[in-house]
């Protein structure tokens, strides 16, 4: 008895661990099995119960089964890439201006940028709404667009600009030294130096999009241009098709992948540091 | 006048309404290796900066062999810069820093690759070409920091106190380096420090800068044994200043009246000849007697009171406390005959006329 509390006493920091881990993936390896579970019926496609746990591929092998699932899957991917690519445009070039340039309304920028961040959705959501409606802009792909560069914005410019703060402004000056145009010190020394910022809040931007709901939701309107998490939402009342829980599965065996070939690289460049040092 | 010298005629450069240049006027000769020097803030970098391009003066004029450069992008000047904090670009290995202004200016391959190979290795980096600058000691940074600027064969090197985060023995070992290689390549260096014994080790020309202007300029010894004011005597090395009123001119001698001391200052060595002074002595062309009868004669003495004295090895600073209240420092080399004076102890404190100087107050 002695003993097993002095077990106890040692690994307790590394029980809880365990446990704290168990708290974070539990929910994620319900949803990865029952991407393998043939539901009964549509209302049970969340019931785990291993005594009915039906057995099949056919989640995975006709993912776009389910009417309108690959649809809304595709929307919600196109929204996606175009919000990331406006707002990480933008937002990279907001965030040059305000860490290079001393303008006039520099502070105020600053402290607005972070307003979209810090405003809960459900106002930003109606907000925008009665924006559009008093704007007469029909809803549908525009507007979420809209909505969606709007909220991207404010993380990818905290993002490219906590890059671009940690930048030495001589090596700008350096490059132009050494007979590079203003546009070349870019490309061949800036650019090189913010990309993993400008990467890393593409990502942000993308998963933030993909997955909005509360906006999405009022500025669709009655459009019927509805995005994956939407489609997920509404069918919640019919009951989910089994296939969710597959694409699901997909979605964050992708982004998982991602992180780990983030994390090989990031290994792979301090070894061989280690090995030329 | 040379092809080449750098000519920078009445340029003045604000920032706000701080004058960070005023009214500066210099030319730097075509080969020669020039010291800016002065405190932070006196305007050097700015200046420095200036001729970079990374600056445009407000008025003013800067030339370089003739050509008006005043306004010219920094991509086109025939002048490259060692940056204080080197700036080398940390995504780029040691050899593509070295190429980046070669390949800029569209120099071949071949002809790149050479250069780069060749200036690493007169550098004394050959062996690290392919490693990230992250992975180089301070030294060797500084050192590829050199070799990127110089490798572009500018007309002239512009170091931003290139040695200021060096540690004391690698800054004594860089100087002497980057004298040598100054000598190999016979491009014009202008340096810019605020360490005086730096500037004086390795220019030949210093030119010591104060609030935008240039208070002297001259050959480092020249400017040590007689400085234009005070200012400068205080600056470059340490100066024995003792208010003085002058009194009269005679014999090629200016006397003074130093708190009821009669002093003689030769002409020569005078920046002024009337009103209140200052005479000045360095502390090692101080001499320490017992008394005031073994005084040398022909030299000037005052009487005081030893209130310190410090061993350093090479010499024994001592401070002496003249009637008036005033210390004096002075160095007596420990050369191994004289036994030292004691806190203490009553001495006369004696200089050679010809070593004093008068500057204005």
């Amino acid at each position: 008895m002695h003993g097993f509390w002095r077990w106890i006493a040692e690994k307790w920091v590394l029980l809880l661990g365990f446990v704290l881990l168990a708290y974070l993936f539990v929910p994620i390896a319900v949803v990865m099995l029952l991407s393998f579970n043939q539901p009964a019926s549509r209302n049970t496609t969340y019931v785990l119960d291993f005594a009915t746990f039906d057995f099949t591929w056919n989640n995975w092998t006709d993912m776009c089964g389910a009417a309108g699932i690959c649809d809304s899957l595709m929307r919600s991917i196109y929204v996606g890439l175009s919000a990331t690519l406006i707002a990480t445009i933008l937002g990279t070039l907001i965030s040059f201006a305000l860490v290079r340039y001393r303008f006039i309304g520099r502070g105020s920028t600053n402290t607005l940028i972070f307003l979209p961040m810090a405003t809960p959705e459900i106002v930003m959501g109606t907000s925008l709404l009665t924006l559009f409606i008093g704007l007469q802009i029909p809803m549908g792909f525009l507007t979420i667009l809209i909505a969606h560069v709007m909220f991207c914005i404010s993380f990818v410019v905290v993002t490219v600009k906590a890059r671009l703060a940690g930048l030495d402004p001589r090596l700008q000056e350096a490059a132009m030294d050494l007979y590079a145009t203003p546009w070349q010190a870019f490309r061949l020394v800036i650019l090189p130096l913010v990309l993993p910022g400008i990467v890393a809040a593409a990502l942000l931007a993308f998963s933030l999009s993909f997955d909005d709901f509360i906006i999405t939701n009022f500025v669709t309107g009655t459009s019927d241009y509805t995005t994956f998490p939407m489609f997920i939402w509404g069918s919640n009342l019919r009951g989910i098709p089994p296939q969710v829980n597959a694409i699901a599965t997909a979605m964050f065996l992708i982004s998982f992948a991602f992180v780990i070939a983030g994390q090989l690289r990031t290994r792979r460049r301090s070894a061989r540091r280690a090995a030329t040092s | 006048m040379t092809d080449q010298d750098l000519c920078i005629e009445n340029v003045t450069k604000t920032f706000g309404g701080f004058t960070a240049v005023d009214d500066l006027t210099l030319t730097i000769p075509d080969g020669s290796f020039f010291a800016l020097l002065g405190a932070s803030g006196c305007g050097k970098t700015t200046t420095l900066r200036m001729v970079a391009g990374l600056e445009e003066p407000n008025a003013g004029r800067i030339t370089l062999g003739g050509l008006d450069i005043t306004r010219m992008r920094p991509y086109k000047r025939p002048v490259n810069t060692v940056f204080q904090s080197y700036a080398l670009f940390p995504h780029m290995s040691v050899e593509d820093n070295v190429a980046f202004g070669l390949r800029r200016k569209g120099e071949n391959r071949a002809d790149t690759r050479r250069k780069v190979a060749e200036m690493l290795d007169l550098v004394q980096l050959g062996q690290y070409g392919s490693r990230r600058p992250a992975q180089l000691s301070g030294g060797q940074q500084q050192r590829v920091a050199l070799a990127r600027a110089l490798v572009n064969q500018p007309e002239v090197l512009l170091l931003d106190e290139p040695l200021g985060a060096l540690d004391l023995k690698l800054r004594r070992q860089m100087q002497i380096e980057l004298k040598r290689i100054q000598t190999e390549v016979g491009i014009t260096f202008v340096h810019v420090t605020h360490d005086q014994e730096e500037a004086m080790t390795m220019a030949d020309t210093v030119a010591v800068m104060q609030a935008g202007r240039i208070e002297q300029l001259g050959a480092p010894a020249e400017m040590y044994e007689f400085p234009a004011s005070a200012f400068v005597a205080n600056f470059l090395g340490q100066s024995n200043l003792i208010k003085a009123e002058v009194t009269g001119q005679a014999d090629g001698h200016v006397t003074v009246d130093a708190h009821g001391n009669r002093l003689a200052v030769p002409s020569a060595r005078c920046r002024v000849t009337s009103g209140t002074a200052l005479l000045g002595v360095r502390p090692e062309k101080l001499h320490l007697a017992d008394g005031l009868a073994a005084v040398p004669s022909g030299h000037a003495a005052v009487q005081g009171v030893v209130t310190d004295a410090s061993f350093t090895g090479v010499s024994t600073q001592y401070l002496v406390r003249a009637p008036w209240g005033s210390e004096l420092t002075v160095f007596v080399p420990n050369s191994g005959i004289a036994n030292p004076a004691l806190p203490g102890a009553e001495v006369a404190v004696h200089w050679s006329p010809a070593h004093s100087f008068l500057v204005g107050s």
